[in-house]
């Protein structure tokens, strides 16, 4: 109780100092009435829900901001950052990608977290199942079996060659359709864990990318298209969990709508590089602001706070399989110049 | 106070602007407010958007950024984006699809944001007869039956060309994905066997277009004509079919045509240049906010039939396949070398071969600047313009060129037959007759027209199967020879072959336009353009 008088205190000050600065810097009238001042991010894909969110927006100008965030590839954004308050891309290597190429104002942010997964349905999972490419393990977890897939894709496993297949009788390779790895950081963080699952042998690699052909540059596009299309679009699409959990909760589940976790998983930290003084500011209001954070929460990303999560994820209820409460057995989140190398070899061997 | 003061002010401001508001941009209630920019987005565009300029205008209202579409060919629009050239005109880009863009090596950087606003897929379209008859209401063929029976002479369609026009290009693509059958996205490699089964797809084809819009008028003056060279269908985008069905102009509609095995579908990315200022960037968010809100989305698909972009939205029932069928999407090439070598063996090895005649205004007004620009514009196509563009509109391999120069009497004919293989020598040949026009003399323009019709009858005799055009090139009126009423009078005893005049000089503009009119031709600006930037434009026509 005894500190909290110089808190009140320092934050009447800061207070006043915002409103000060606000006048200097022609702040504009916010819809609430308060003053707000208007940035811009440049941001992942999956995330511009989260800044579209008209919760989220005025979470932000009570505390005096206004964001418009750009929708961008995480590996895109390294010659996009220009003008730009703050970068937000997927990863901790996409963000040092980003730092290195950009002039930071302050130190990256973890914001938030969200595994790798893939938004699939039902009857393909149970497809994958017969085919021995997925499994239910013991917490009812559906899990794609990575090292199976790739070997399936070595011998060129179509659709049309599972056994009793009539739920897609496609005659197209059984792939994960991702982005492009030299864009976007679910696809670079998926080449990561193939990396790994096949100890370094980037030609079966990059025959999972390459035999997609020309993909989107950004995450939520192919995740957009599997809302719209179902399996027309593709059966199995890689996505950040936070997505699909997002749908879920916020428009429900339709259609047989599931998901299975890749074996192994990777967690990707969704990190803010700041690029100007406010930037630093947003960054660390958006990592720890309550009330951000839950809404974090509720578009479906993990907080540090996982009281937060739980609420959100309880109310998932994808056909017969569940949602992992950790993400146990992860590959760590690559370091920027393991992953940086992998994928300089990786485009080479795509070329 | 000052507070005060500008919270009244601002009070006043949305007085004023609530009393003069058009009618029409009171954003859904469910939707939330539009977003605001001001100023204009100029927007290099495929011309089948023109049709969402309706939208446009009501997106004006709504978020006071004005988009102004500049239209603009596929290839020419990479090249221009890639160049950077682009970027000094204009602040977005928005073509059918991103993808071959994509493939060129730093076009990332060339690009921002992007934001996808319909979807549709190039699928077939039959009139329903046709369609009966081949028995594909009930049952839906692969590409690779469609291929098959387009070979037989079974149905006849058009397509535009693969290098001048996404639709051509995405359906060229999905017929080739289908028959490789290997479940993956298409190599170089896997073209050349492709060849005879493609070349069958191909020998359907009897209409042929730069344009999609292009396409379906000339479809549906053919379809009214009821002439004996009749068109059955269309291979192109499921919104253009629907549109020609909803248009009332077709005496038989057109049975949509899925293909059982997929389709490569165009997605329609609005995507912001790199390195443009923040205003052009929030009049872009206030742009593409408004095109994705779900009203919006649902008079898109109303007015131009194309699927919408986000997802919950109910489809209206003339969309299929009918009863919920699966239309997968077809991979599209992952690496450039593989689509432009597609791109390349559909002119030299795939399509129909062309019957090209041009005829020459060689007149003395045509010195100087006029003539080395004609020498340009046709040495350009022999393969000396090794831009993109140009590479792809080259004079291909089992085509027919013919050259008939004019002044006062029509000149000599010379003909130059591209072999299948190794056809630089014949280039070169057609290079070295540019290079040596020489002017003078008066305007015999129909006289010189006669002379090509002629010509494309006789060639035809032995050798029918060919798409046949004359180009017309003048920059005077006439001054020798027949004129525009004994050509129109003879027009229905010519071959049914289309004149594509060249509005240049002094040109007799609406003379030039009668002409492509009568032939079902049409003309091209080379006032404002260039003449090779025509010539080449021409090229997906041919």
């Amino acid at each position: 109780m005894k500190r909290t008088g110089p808190l009140i205190v320092l934050a009447l000050v800061l207070v006043v100092a915002g409103a000060v600065a606000g006048h200097l810097l022609g702040r504009g009238e916010g819809p609430g009435g308060g003053d707000v001042k208007q940035l811009t991010a440049i941001v992942g894909s999956e995330k511009k829900p989260f800044f579209d969110d008209p919760a989220v927006k005025a979470a932000l100008a009570r505390h005096g901001w206004a964001v418009r965030a750009d929708a961008s590839g995480s590996r895109q954004m390294v010659t996009r950052t220009t003008g730009y308050d703050f970068a937000f891309p997927s990863s901790k290597a996409a963000a040092e990608e980003v730092r290195r190429h950009a002039d930071p104002k302050g130190e990256n942010v973890v914001v938030f977290s969200s595994p790798l997964a893939v938004a699939t349905f039902q009857p393909i999972v149970d497809l994958l199942g017969s085919a021995k490419l997925a499994q239910r393990d013991s917490a009812q977890v559906w899990r794609l079996d990575l090292k199976a897939l790739v070997d399936a894709n070595r011998r060129n496993l179509k659709w049309t060659d599972i056994p009793g297949n009539t739920t897609r009788p496609v005659a197209q390779n059984v792939l994960v359709a991702t982005t492009r790895p030299e864009d976007s950081n679910s696809a670079a963080m998926f080449a990561a864990l193939l990396d790994k699952v096949t100890g370094g042998d980037l030609g079966a690699v990059a025959k999972l990318f390459t035999d997609q052909g020309a993909v989107d540059t950004t995450s939520e596009e192919p995740f957009e298209s599997y809302l719209r299309r179902g399996t027309d679009f593709a059966p199995m699409v890689l996505i950040y969990e936070a997505q699909f959990v997002d749908h879920a909760v916020n428009q429900g589940l339709a259609n047989g709508q599931t998901v299975l976790y890749p074996t192994p998983t990777l967690m990707c930290e969704h990190t803010i590089v700041p690029l100007s003084a406010d930037g630093v500011t947003v960054a660390k209001l958006l990592a720890s602001d309550q009330e951000l954070q839950r809404l974090a929460a509720k578009h479906g990303f993990r907080t540090a706070d996982s009281t937060l999560t739980a609420p959100v994820f309880a109310k998932v209820r994808p056909g017969d399989a569940a949602l992992p409460d950790s993400i146990a057995g992860a590959v760590p989140d690559p370091d920027y110049d393991t992953q940086h190398s992998l994928l300089a070899r990786l485009e080479e061997k795509m070329a | 106070m000052r507070r005060l003061g500008v919270a009244a002010l601002a009070g006043v401001l949305l007085l004023g602007a609530c009393t003069s508001k058009p009618k029409g941009s009171e954003p859904a209630a469910s939707e939330g407010p539009f977003l605001k920019g001001s100023g204009t987005l100029r927007v290099l565009a495929g011309s089948e958007l023109a049709d969402l300029q309706p939208i446009l205008d009501k997106a004006r209202q709504a978020t006071g950024v004005e988009v102004k579409l500049q239209a603009t060919g596929t290839l020419d629009g990479v090249e221009n984006v890639v160049s950077g050239n682009a970027a000094k005109s204009y602040d977005a880009i928005w073509f059918a699809s991103n993808r071959y863009l994509q493939l060129h090596p730093g076009a990332g950087d060339k690009i921002g944001t992007a934001t996808k606003v319909a979807t549709s897929p190039v699928v077939l379209g039959l009139r329903e007869s046709v369609a009966k008859q081949l028995g594909w209401v009930e049952h839906r063929p692969t590409w690779s039956e469609i291929a098959v029976a387009a070979g037989e002479h079974k149905f006849t369609y058009g397509m535009t060309n693969p290098a001048s026009s996404n639709s051509g290009f995405s359906a060229l693509v999905g017929v080739a994905a289908a028959l490789s059958g290997t479940g993956a996205a298409l190599g170089t490699e896997q073209i050349a066997p492709l060849t005879p089964r493609l070349r069958a797809f191909f020998a359907g084809q009897n209409l042929t277009a730069g344009s999609s819009g292009w396409l379906a008028d000339a479809f549906t003056k053919n379809a009214v004509e009821k002439n004996d060279h009749a068109v059955d269908g269309l291979v192109n985008y499921e919104s253009v079919i629907l549109s020609l069905n909803a248009s009332g102009k077709l005496p038989e509609k057109l049975s949509v045509v899925y293909p059982s095995d997929g389709a490569v579908t165009a997605d329609y990315p609005l995507t912001l240049l790199a390195g443009v200022p923040e205003q052009t960037k929030t009049n872009y968010a206030a742009i593409a906010d408004y095109l994705r809100r779900p009203s919006v989305q649902q008079e898109i698909m109303a007015r131009t039939w194309r699927r919408p972009a986000v997802p919950n939205l109910a489809l209206a029932p003339e969309f299929g396949p009918k009863g919920g069928g699966s239309l997968p999407e077809l991979p599209f090439p992952g690496k450039l070398e593989a689509a432009n070598a597609l791109i390349g063996a559909f002119g030299d090895d795939l399509r129909k071969p062309a019957r090209t005649i041009y005829v020459l205004d060689l007149s003395g007004s045509m010195k100087g600047e006029r003539i080395e620009g004609l020498k340009n514009a046709l040495i350009g196509l022999t393969g000396a313009d090794t831009s993109l563009s140009g590479q792809f509109s080259r004079f291909n391999g089992r085509e027919q060129v013919l050259m008939i120069p004019f002044s006062t009497k029509p000149g000599q004919v010379s003909r130059f037959d591209v072999p299948e293989d190794n056809f630089q020598p014949t280039l070169d040949q057609i290079r070295g007759y540019a290079a040596g026009l020489k002017v003078s003399g008066d305007t015999a323009i129909y006289d010189a027209l006669f002379t090509a019709y002629d010509q494309a009858a006789a060639l035809a005799k032995d050798d029918p199967d060919r798409f046949t055009s004359i180009v017309l090139l003048t920059d005077g009126e006439v001054t020798a020879g027949s004129r525009l009423d004994a050509f129109r009078s003879r027009v229905p005893q010519l071959a049914k072959v289309p004149v594509f005049t060249i509005l240049f000089g002094e040109g007799n503009v609406a003379e030039m336009q009668q002409i492509a009119d009568l032939t079902g031709g049409r003309t091209f600006d080379a006032r404002t353009a260039s003449l090779p930037a025509a010539f080449k434009e021409i090229r997906g026509y041919q």
